[in-house]
């Protein structure tokens, strides 16, 4: 979006193309002749619903991203933050000013990563992955089932597990069980490696240690909230009856406000590297997520194809690189020829694997009208910032011009994000500004001085219209300043 | 050095991100198939290029020639100092540094239909009319893959013949389609319907299998049955009147189905073309091409060399050949007009060597070779043509190229010029 911007505000030709597999595309802009890259858009991509991802699953992608966030939520985020809460003064003070349920995840995560759940050895992170591996795949969905038991029915008669809700049923760990070891292993080494513990792959070891771990019994709760739509769930948060977790907080500023409690320590947080093979980030993935699967029927994902999809890795080949690369150059060449007509340029499209080719012409830009003048986006004011005698224009003088050549009333005058001139500005702020430079306004404003490169900024204008007229945009100004 | 692999492990480091476009399938045949590519000028160093970092048994590459000048604009292996040396051996070094995991070896005599027999896939990018007739005669009966690619100027052509019997085994890289069952009719046809949150996403023809059905299990793992959309979220199967009753469940999953093609011998082709067009907005041109190219190779037989570059009499005499020809055969135009303009524009560029062209030629025609080696999608049928025209100046507009602005520079008039082409 910023390339793209540039090029329209510097009217630079723009030459765009991308490939997936054996699919590929070209775009070609051309100032004041097609639309610009930015003036149609990608459809959004589609990301899942919270509660299908937390509770309701029906597809391997699910369980992958969920894999994912658990990767995020174990290894990166609670190292990230408890080295800010023991770097950063104000870290408390910040969370605190979060949404309650951040805030409450956040620092309980701090507490937990400190106390509760700290291992002082390899031992300790063994139990821990075997511990948590209990809470995922057994206790949570013995808690799901609690709240929904498999012939629940839905308000209007139908069976709550229906459709795309599958029901699940937990799991039993077994030490002999390689996806459950592969799990323990992974999750294991990931722990350790937070905590700059050695970590150890043998795993008839760890099978040894798994033997006196002690596994805390679990009785599913009553008055446990579960969701079972985003609707639902957004209606819940915004409703102030969270007394529970309000008290909760409180309790963990008290806790963690008073530092000495804990013995600083500096975590390691953990970037996920879909490619390395050896660092069990995606032995985690592929076993958090088929194991989830398997909670729920889903059938499970090889390395291969988890990869893909958590990795969010694009396919590419040689053949489809080459293609586009070509087509590329023949609008290449008819850029540089320059003055071309617009029925010479071709948008394309590809896909060597139908195979299918389809060639446009780039669509013009989008006409605007403002009074009875036609103009697209590459329009814009172009204003000679420096007057005759040298000097540069005052804002006065600027908004004096747009009254004289365009019949403007300029009510607003921003640049990027500043807000130069408006008029219902304190009349002290405008007398201020108005015998200052445009520059100078500018310079102030973003606290830093306007380099000598820059030849030109861009100024966005409103204007104030008569009775009955619309409100409409107006072009860019090009406010020229060398 | 390269070595000829024997095990059946894809270097799934290496080729990481190709696997997901090709899967382990396909690329473990290519890993069994040897590929000539024949004519090393720019075109050909491209398919090359595809193939090789692509992953194959081996390549081999073929040129009798010697590097020209005019090869230098888009053969990106040959440099000046290479002037009037072989263009196979040249390129087969820098080629084979491009992965260790495929042998590349060069060949530089005339082609004979025995050395062809080690080949799985033949490419021929500057070969003559005549021996494009009998090496792809030759293959056709052999049951070798056989591909003709050539680009002249802003023209392209490919060619794909994959002989009397070919499958396909999987014609697209998308994810398997798959539809949540909501109920199932007994009727004949049986209506499957989906649950409504989604289009169900297959077409009429398309094959699918069932699981999870509880009651009428009689689908469940089923072979696959042939489905008729009937709405974006119903469609009908075979006859379910005799089924267990639909209690509730089910997921119906798309089956991939084998597909058998034929084709023709690229003599019989050249009389009874199918196209695969390349540009919707420019129907028609590819009748036209398909026998501008053919009156090109009679052209260069005649006369020993192309078109000379804008030459207007030239260009007459391609126009005059292509009449010829069309009249010869007439079901080729089948009513329509030769473009006399276009042919033309070809006796005017033919002579022009653009690494765009090539690269775009080279891309697709490398993609049809993984397509011979592996049976994964769908292959050209049989023949496309592709022009760039909008790229030259239009009649109206200042600049355009004339016979005298076009010869060649004299600077490079004292330098040998081997002339010996391939025809």
């Amino acid at each position: 979006r910023y390339t793209d911007s540039r090029c329209v505000l510097f009217r630079k030709p723009l030459l765009e193309s991308g490939t997936l597999g054996t699919k590929g595309n070209v775009q070609v802009i051309v100032p004041c002749l097609t639309e610009s890259y930015g003036s149609s858009g990608d459809p959004p991509e589609n990301s899942f619903p919270i509660c299908t991802l937390t509770n309701f699953p029906n597809a391997i992608q699910h369980t992958l991203q969920w894999a994912r966030d658990e990767f995020e939520g174990l290894f990166k985020q609670p190292a990230v933050n408890v080295n800010k809460y023991f770097e950063e003064p104000s870290f408390i003070d910040h969370t605190m000013m979060l949404q309650q349920g951040q805030a409450l995840e956040i620092l309980e995560g701090v507490y937990k990563s400190l106390d509760t759940n700290k291992p002082k050895s390899w031992f300790d992170c063994v139990a821990w992955a075997r511990r948590h591996w209990q809470t995922q795949y057994t206790n949570s969905i013995r808690q799901l089932l609690h709240n929904f038991p498999s012939d629940q029915v839905t308000p209007s008669g139908a069976l709550f597990w229906s459709g795309p809700k599958r029901c699940p049923h937990p799991l039993e760990f077994d030490p002999d069980n390689a996806l459950h070891m592969d799990y323990v292993v992974a999750a294991a080494n990931l722990y350790a490696d937070n905590y700059f513990i050695p970590g150890c792959q043998d795993r008839a070891a760890i099978q040894q240690i798994l033997q006196s771990i002690d596994v805390p019994p679990f009785t599913p709760k009553s008055g446990v909230t579960i969701h079972t739509s985003d609707a639902e769930m957004e209606a819940a948060e915004s409703s102030p009856t969270r007394d529970k977790d309000d008290k909760r907080l409180v309790e963990l500023k008290e806790i963690l406000s008073s530092r000495q409690i804990f013995t600083r320590i500096k975590m390691e947080p953990i970037d996920f590297e879909k490619d390395n093979d050896t660092n069990f980030h995606m032995d985690f993935i592929v076993a958090a997520s088929n194991l989830r699967a398997e909670n729920y029927n889903i059938p499970a994902a090889d390395r291969h194809k988890s990869k893909r999809i958590a990795g969010r890795i694009i396919p590419a080949i040689a053949t489809t690189t080459a293609a586009i690369v070509g087509l590329v150059c023949l609008e290449l060449y008819k850029v540089v020829q320059g003055h071309r007509p617009k029925r010479a340029f071709r948008n394309g499209f590809i896909n060597l694997a139908v195979p299918l080719f389809a060639f446009s012409e780039p669509l013009p830009p989008a006409p605007q009208k403002f009074r009875g003048k036609e103009w697209t986006i590459w329009d814009r004011f172009d204003v000679q910032g420096i007057k005759p005698d040298g000097k540069e224009m005052t804002l006065a003088e600027f908004l004096g011009y747009f009254k004289k050549e365009h019949d403007l009333e300029v009510i607003f005058v921003v640049c990027e994000a500043w807000l130069v001139y408006a008029a219902h500005m304190r009349q002290e702020v405008q007398e201020e500004r108005l015998p200052q430079r445009l520059s100078e306004i500018v310079a102030t404003l973003s606290e830093k001085k306007i380099e000598e490169h820059v030849k030109a900024l861009e100024f966005e204008i409103d204007c104030d219209t008569e009775e009955g007229e619309e409100d409409v945009d107006l072009p860019k100004v090009y406010y020229r300043i060398r | 050095m390269a070595t000829n692999e024997n095990s059946t492990e894809i270097d799934e480091g290496l080729y990481s991100r190709q696997l997901y476009v090709l899967g382990h399938e396909a690329m473990k045949k290519m890993k069994n198939s040897n590929v000539l590519i024949s004519g090393m000028k720019g075109l050909g160093v491209e398919i090359a290029k595809n193939i090789i970092l692509g992953g194959v048994k081996s390549v081999t590459v073929h040129d009798e020639g010697n590097t020209e000048w005019n090869d230098l604009s888009s053969q990106f292996y040959l440099t000046e100092g290479d002037i009037g040396r072989n263009r196979a051996e040249i390129s087969e070094g820098r080629l084979a540094e491009l992965n260790n995991h495929v042998p590349v070896s060069s060949h530089t005599r005339r082609l004979t239909e025995d050395f062809l027999y080690q080949f799985q896939v033949v490419v021929l990018t500057s070969s003559s009319l005549e021996e494009q007739l009998w090496v792809g005669d030759s293959c056709h009966r052999s049951n070798i893959k056989f591909i003709v690619a050539d680009t002249k100027g802003l023209f392209g052509q490919v060619f794909c013949d994959f002989g009397k019997r070919f499958v396909v085994t999987d014609p697209n890289s998308e994810e398997l389609q798959h539809a949540t069952v909501m109920w199932i009719t007994k009727n004949n046809p049986g209506l499957v319907t989906c649950l409504d949150e989604r289009r169900h996403g297959f077409q009429t023809g398309d094959y699918v299998t069932f699981s999870e059905i509880q009651g009428m299990t009689e689908l469940n793992n089923c072979k696959p049955i042939e489905v008729q959309v009937n709405d974006p979220y119903s469609f009908l199967i075979c006859d379910t009147s005799n089924f267990s009753d639909y209690k509730k469940g089910g997921i119906a999953t798309e089956v991939k189905m084998p597909q058998e093609l034929t084709f023709k011998p690229l003599r019989e082709a050249l009389k009874e073309p199918t196209y695969q067009i390349s540009d919707f907005g420019k129907v028609n041109r590819h009748k036209t091409l398909h026998i501008a190219f053919q009156a090109l190779h009679q052209f260069v037989k005649e006369y020993g060399c192309l078109p000379k570059p804008w030459g207007t009499d030239d260009a007459e005499r391609l126009v005059a050949a292509a009449n010829k020809l069309s009249k010869e055969d007439p079901s080729i135009l089948n009513e329509e007009p030769l473009n006399e303009g276009l042919v033309r524009k070809l006796a005017n560029v033919a002579t022009g060597n653009l690494s765009p062209i090539n690269a775009f030629i080279g891309g697709i025609t490398a993609q049809e070779v993984m397509k011979a080696c592996s049976g994964k999608f769908v292959p050209l049928n049989q023949w496309m043509y592709f022009d760039a025209l909008e790229c030259l100046p239009e009649e109206s507009e200042d600049f355009l190229s004339t016979e005298e602005s076009c010869q060649p520079n004299i600077q490079y008039e004292d330098r040998p010029y081997d002339t010996t082409g391939l025809y």
